[in-house]
């Protein structure tokens, strides 16, 4: 094809300079090569779900039944409010902890048809969380809205549980008197931290139980560490074995999977509760 | 000078046309540029101030430039065609050679000697073969063009991109790159990690990163498919780039009108593969394959206005043939068996029943090209690609595979179809200018890529209507314990019931089901994703102990995706693995307190990623001699959540990228290169929508007493709270609900970016007219990754890097590619064309990519991938793409029988060595196929396959640029059905794997999850290990018709 005649070379557009252009584009590229860095976002104040193993020290002087607890495996659980387009609001949170021994009184009751129908009082504690994020690494639960509290009836005994050879594999559990018990939970802290995001909690517990008629009402208060999850460390034979804390599985032991603790806590096989528990205070790290 | 030899043919300069294929480097995207030298033909000195002009048909007026003071000129930014270059100088000859084919994306030299107007006589005719090397280019790949893309057949029937010829599926025609389940695999990565680019703008799906525009091949010119090697201009991407140039207009009305269809009838004999557990067959064959389109471009305005326009319209049609069979039983009760092992069954009659899964896509294209002066230059481009498959007849295609949305058809059309609708909208404004002498180039580019769609039900209601499909709930029947339903449980009828009764003491279900589906199809969705992108490059050329193509550039983009999902009635029921109970399996909502659920219609939230980046570099001639290209990139990406809050956060991306070329010859003819890179990845959003956001679930389970949804509906009060089964225990505030998935997932604070680095190094020669042979060494490796893990046995998860940072435990990510290529390439003159590569390739470690080849799940940066450290042993070996040696051959010629009537004759030949398999079994927490008994690979390899194809076209002109051709392309001509996959499975009991185990370790050596004494018995392997579970595709035909203009 025969080239084409153009038009004017120098007609001049209203088209931005190219030295201006250029100018630009140049500021721009350099401009960009120093945005400033941001760090992840934190973690928001949460707890896991599910079972945690605890141990009680008694803060208050020993007198009475309610002075003799140990420990325990306290189910927790976070709850979100609602936001106005009805989308659970995760900087909203509140805490629920419930102790399995409460639980089992209860379903104790509801077996002989006589559970507590009160709805005010609940098997657990709820309570909301002071902020939405972590502050040095912690979420607070300051005070519960209101506490754990049952009105039990007199349980009987249940019989231990033997197998085939006649060995006992469940003790026996005494019958008890009608008794009404409250947990009441304060200072509840949780670790939020990327690594652990509320498996770590410490709070103070004041358990009290109160035995209308039958004297010995007594109350006992005592600081709380717990560990998710609760993982069970009693061998064959009802020893603590510490390798049942593992966090990798170990089929020499029939292990077909770790504990599911985080590596990096350091946990003992606790010998009375023979559950794997922390052995040092929240914040916990080996 | 011989006054005599004044009567022959008159001197005529000399002219080395150089031909490249691939000057990237100083290209800017879609243009070509034409450079080159001029000498006085008499002393051999540069000369300065020559006036260059260039002139084509497809350009807007004319370019000119002048030499400098090496005699050096270069004219950037033309768009591709034929031109004719002057070169004119006082008291020299003028010159003028015309002809000269600019292929897109390509830079040209040319050199001039001008001959002295004092000079008599005495030719200097020194006609020298063309060069074909680009000499300032590091970067691997293919150009492919619309001439090889007609010539060849592509695209095969089925396969992904198929419907629409997209420009994509080409791509797996380079060296080094391959078909992987959701687009093409480049350089040993997954096809979620490229860059797709039409025009210059990036048309990746915002949430996947797989391909968000499938632009028909028709409208493209030309497909630049870059494997490596290429500089700091081009980045978010950790694969490769596949970048297509559309077609424009000129000063002359073009245009086309063409029609292809794919019978299925033509398809090729296929292997089948019958299920062994289920009654249900479902066997697949393609039904039809057609599009009819046209384009038109030409002048509004000669020389300053030029249109482009086209229209596609496209049908796939797929058969799924669906009977019944019963299971056959030995004296023993056993199952008979063929010779093969399979067990062996009977067709119950009159149980077939055919059904198709169908959908149409349609492509509507348009451009501007306005040139506002001849040193700028504007161009504005438009087109949607809106699709519809499935509805009230049909089954939906994944519009993610290409294919039918069901496998096996295990329920009624109401529960298992779906309609799926996506559309994209793409477009594109982009302008250049230029500096009066061309030494300063300023290209900026504004676009916005727009997609929306969603799946609703097979009666077209959706998310939120009152009626339909959409308000009624999905149930998964998944009784196997004692034993499976049978197929009589859910469909009626004497014949079939008598046909399964149980027969002498059969020890199994004669009409076995597993996993049948009622009720409502469950999951339904709706998105709409935005990417608004501005870029700006600035190129400035200029001398300096040489000659220097210095660029910088800045782009910035911002992504959203606005996803809104439910399932239909609310929830999911599945049955319990005994039938006793039906658990509400998924259902969206939350807790407020203990048991005081909210249960939400659907989940709908906005994510949003920002990325900003810019670059220096320079291709530096130095004296002329040798070439360094030296660069940086800085990029930096931030993800929001639904909240608006930074989510996950990216900075800090510095890519340096450096190469050197030298060229033996000196005049264009090789190359001897090497370069190093590093790229990093632009994270999809699908990690906010679902990782960052949570995916608030909540479950319960339901009595099945008053609640048996036999016959397709749930019993009135069967999903209320009075039906509510009391789980939990004794130390749960829930008793009657449990939560699935909520809140965000943490990340770790001092994550990195991911990002992989490669270094090559090769080889260009020139080898004969147009053509050129080379070989490359490839090496790309992984530096970290971003994944989710676990460090507590699945008990909570958070984002990092394995190896490092809060994942120091886990096991780095290992991704290491060596490639070596040797390939062949001559683009089309003197009527043949042939392009032909062969890969030795070694692709190992212990991560595959945005995807999980195994599964098929797409869900980049969040697979299961580095979930738990007890699912990382034996991880390390041959990836799922590991494919030994592949060879590519692709050649065409055309033949002219006179009188107008000519004969194309194409084909492509396809060899691959087969891919690695696993050993799998069981693990105790992630369950089937995700423990690796033995090392990665360690099974059989599969085998070679082989793929012929053969295109054959007759032509007829009728006018100078008129011509109808006819055309057969023909796919797997010999229909070779070779295995492409088997079955992995070694056990699906729970069992620990044996660290760098071999074979013969099995099964005696094989230990359960619970025991380092005990092994799995020999009834607990799987007799379908090893098994073929899908072959080749058949043979398909393809004919067209093609009328141009």
């Amino acid at each position: 094809m025969p080239p084409m005649k153009s038009t004017s070379k120098f007609v001049r557009y209203s088209v931005p300079s190219t030295a201006t252009i250029a100018a630009l584009v140049a500021l721009t590229a350099l401009t960009s090569m120093g945005a400033a860095s941001c760090s992840q976002p934190p973690p928001k104040c949460t707890s896991v779900r599910g079972d945690f193993a605890a141990t009680y020290k008694l803060t208050s002087p020993a007198t009475g039944e309610c002075s003799k607890l140990t420990g325990d495996v306290l189910g927790l659980a976070t709850y979100n409010a609602s936001k106005a387009d009805g989308y659970a609001d995760f900087d909203k949170a509140s805490l629920a902890i419930q102790a399995e021994a409460l639980g089992k009184l209860a379903d104790r009751a509801q077996a002989i048809n006589q559970p507590d129908l009160d709805a005010q009082r609940k098997l657990y504690a709820f309570g909301p969380f002071s902020t939405a994020h972590p502050s040095d690494d912690f979420c607070e639960v300051p005070a519960m809205n209101y506490g754990a509290q049952q009105n039990l009836p007199a349980l009987p005994l249940i019989p231990a549980k033997k197998n085939d050879k006649g060995e006992v594999t469940e003790p026996e559990v005494p019958a008890t008197v009608p008794m009404n018990i409250k947990y009441e939970w304060s200072n509840t802290r949780l670790l939020v931290t990327a690594d652990a995001v509320g498996t770590q909690m410490s709070a103070d517990l004041t358990y009290t139980e109160n035995r209308p008629g039958n004297g010995g009402d007594c109350t006992a208060t005592y600081h709380v560490v717990a560990v998710y999850p609760s993982v069970p460390c009693a061998d064959d034979e009802g020893k603590p074995d510490i390798r049942l804390c593992s966090p990798n599985a170990n089929p020499d032991i029939g292990m077909a999977q770790g504990s599911g603790l985080n590596p990096d806590f350091p946990i003992t096989c606790d010998p009375v509760t023979l559950r794997c528990v922390l052995t040092e205070e929240p914040p916990a790290w080996k | 000078m011989n006054l005599n030899r004044r009567g022959l043919v008159p001197s005529i300069a000399i002219v080395i046309a150089a031909a490249t294929l691939g000057g990237r480097a100083n290209a800017q995207q879609g243009a070509g540029v034409l450079v080159g030298s001029v000498k006085d033909a008499a002393t051999k000195q540069a000369i300065a101030d020559v006036v260059v002009t260039v002139t084509s048909p497809n350009l807007q007026g004319e370019q000119t430039v002048v030499t400098d003071s090496s005699g050096g000129y270069r004219i950037p930014n033309l768009p591709s065609g034929v031109y004719s270059i002057r070169f004119d100088l006082e008291n020299y000859r003028p010159y003028t050679r015309p002809g000269i084919e600019l292929p897109v994306d390509t830079t040209l030299r040319l050199n001039a000697d001008l001959i002295p107007d004092t000079l008599q006589a005495e030719e200097i005719v020194v006609v020298g073969r063309p060069p074909t090397v680009d000499v300032g280019s590091t970067s691997t790949g293919l150009h492919i063009s619309s001439e090889l893309t007609k010539r060849v057949p592509i695209s095969k029937p089925g396969g992904k991109g198929s419907a629409t010829r997209s420009f994509e599926s080409v791509a797996e025609m380079t060296a080094g790159a391959q078909n992987d389940g959701y687009g093409v695999s480049i350089s040993g990565t997954t096809s979620p990690e490229n860059q797709y680019v039409i025009d210059g703008v990036s048309v990746n799906n915002p949430a996947t990163g797989i391909i968000g525009a499938p632009l028909s091949v028709e409208f493209v010119k030309e497909v630049n498919v870059i494997t490596g090697g290429y500089m700091p201009e081009y980045g978010h991407a950790t694969g490769g780039i596949l970048t297509a140039v559309t077609k424009s207009g000129s000063n002359e009305f073009h245009g086309a009108v063409w029609g292809n269809t794919a019978p299925g009838a033509f398809e090729g004999n296929r292997r089948r593969v019958n299920p062994q557990n289920t009654s249900i067959f479902t066997q697949r064959r393609l039904g039809s394959q057609s599009d009819i389109g046209f384009d038109i471009g030409g002048p509004i305005v000669k020389d300053k206005l030029w249109f482009y326009t086209g229209f596609q319209a496209a049908n796939t049609a797929y058969y799924l043939d669906r009977s019944l069979n019963r299971y056959e039983f030995d004296a023993a009760g056993e199952y008979r068996k063929n010779a093969d092992g399979n067990r062996i069954t009977t067709l119950i009659p009159y149980t077939n029943q055919t059904y198709i899964a169908s959908g149409q896509d349609y492509q509507a294209f348009g451009k501007l090209t306005y040139s506002i002066n001849s040193r700028n230059r504007i161009v504005l481009t438009a087109f949607v690609t809106p699709s519809v498959s499935g509805g009230a007849n049909s089954f939906a295609i994944d519009p993610a595979s290409a294919s039918p949305e069901v496998g096996s058809i295990a329920g009624p059309f109401s529960a298992l179809a779906h309609k799926i609708v996506s559309n994209s909208f793409n477009t594109s404004l982009k302008w250049t200018t230029e500096s009066e002498d061309k030494k300063i180039l300023v290209d900026t580019t504004l676009g916005w890529h727009h997609s929306w769609g969603g799946t609703y039900a097979s009666d077209g209601s959706r998310i939120g209507s009152t009626s339909g499909l959409a308000t009624v709930p999905s149930v998964i029947w998944r009784k196997n314990n004692p034993g499976p339903h049978s197929i009589t449980n859910f469909e009626p009828g004497s014949a079939l019931a008598s046909a399964c009764s149980a027969i002498g003491n059969a020890k199994y279900e004669a009409c076995p089901v597993i996993g049948y589906q009622t009720g409502g199809p469950g999951g339904l969705d709706q998105e709409v994703m935005d990417r608004y992108q501005a870029r700006s490059v600035l190129t400035y050329f200029f001398q300096g102990l040489g000659h220097h193509v210095a660029k910088a550039g800045a782009d910035s983009e911002l992504t959203s995706f606005e996803h809104a999902r439910a399932y239909t009635g609310g929830r999911v029921y599945r049955e319990s693995s005994n039938g006793g109970s039906f658990a509400i399996y998924r259902d969206y909502g939350y807790l407020t307190s203990p048991d005081t659920a909210v249960e939400l219609p659907k989940l709908q939230w906005k994510t949003r990623s920002m990325s900003i980046g810019g670059f220096l570099q320079d291709s530096w001639s130095l004296f002329d001699k040798v070439t360094v290209n030296y660069g940086l990139r800085y990029d930096s990406q931030f993800i929001m959540g639904p909240s608006g809050a930074i989510g996950l956060s990216l900075p800090n991306q510095v890519s340096p990228r450096v190469g050197v070329i030298w060229d033996p010859t000196q005049s264009g003819h090789a190359k001897v290169y090497v370069h190093y890179a590093r790229f990093y990845e632009s994270v999809p959003l699908q990690v906010a929508d679902r990782s960052l956001s949570g995916e608030p679930g909540l479950n319960a389970v339901q009595g099945g007493k008053g609640c048996d949804p036999r016959n397709g509906t749930l019993a009135p009060g069967c999903g209320g709270a009075a039906n509510r089964v009391t789980t939990g225990s004794p130390s749960s505030p829930d008793r009657k609900w449990s939560v699935v998935g909520a809140g965000g997932v943490p990340i770790d604070p001092s994550l990195k970016p991911q990002s992989t680095d490669e270094f090559i190094a090769g080889a260009d020669y020139d080898l004969f007219k147009n053509g050129r042979v080379s070989v490359a060494y490839t090496r790309r490796w992984m530096n970290s990754i971003v994944e989710d893990m676990s460090r507590d046995e699945a008990q909570t998860y958070f984002i990092g890097n394995p190896g490092r940072g809060m994942a120091r435990d886990f096991p780095k990510a290992v991704r290491n590619y060596d490639a070596l290529t040797f390939s062949l390439q001559k683009i089309f003159s003197d009527k043949w064309l042939a392009t032909a590569s062969y890969t030795l390739a070694y692709l190992r470690g212990n991560y595959g990519g945005l995807f999980r080849a195994e599964t098929g799940q797409l869900d980049p940066n969040i697979t299961s991938d580095f979930d738990l450290r007890s699912l990382m042993v034996n991880r390390y070996g041959p990836l799922p793409g590991d494919s030994r040696h592949q060879f590519k051959a692709f050649a065409a010629r055309d033949f002219e029988l006179g009188r107008g009537r000519g004969i194309q004759l194409g084909g492509s030949f396809r060899a691959s060595s087969g891919g690695p398999t696993n050993v799998l079994g069981s693990h105790p927490i992630y369950g089937g196929g995700e423990v690796f008994i033995l090392p990665r690979g360690s099974g059989e390899r599969l085998p070679w396959v082989t793929d012929f194809g053969a295109h054959l076209a007759y032509t007829l002109k009728f006018g100078p640029t008129q011509n109808l051709t006819v055309s057969i392309d023909v796919f797997n001509l010999f229909n070779f059905q070779t295995v492409t996959s088997i079955n992995e499975t070694y056990t699906r009991s729970d069992v620990q794997p044996i660290p760098d185990g071999t074979r013969a370790q099995l099964p005696g050596s094989l230990h359960t999850s619970t025991s380092n004494v005990d092994t799995i018995k020999p009834s607990e392997v799987n007799p379908d290990f090893g098994k073929p579970t899908s072959y080749q595709t058949p043979r398909y035909l393809r004919f067209g018709l093609r009328t141009e203009f």
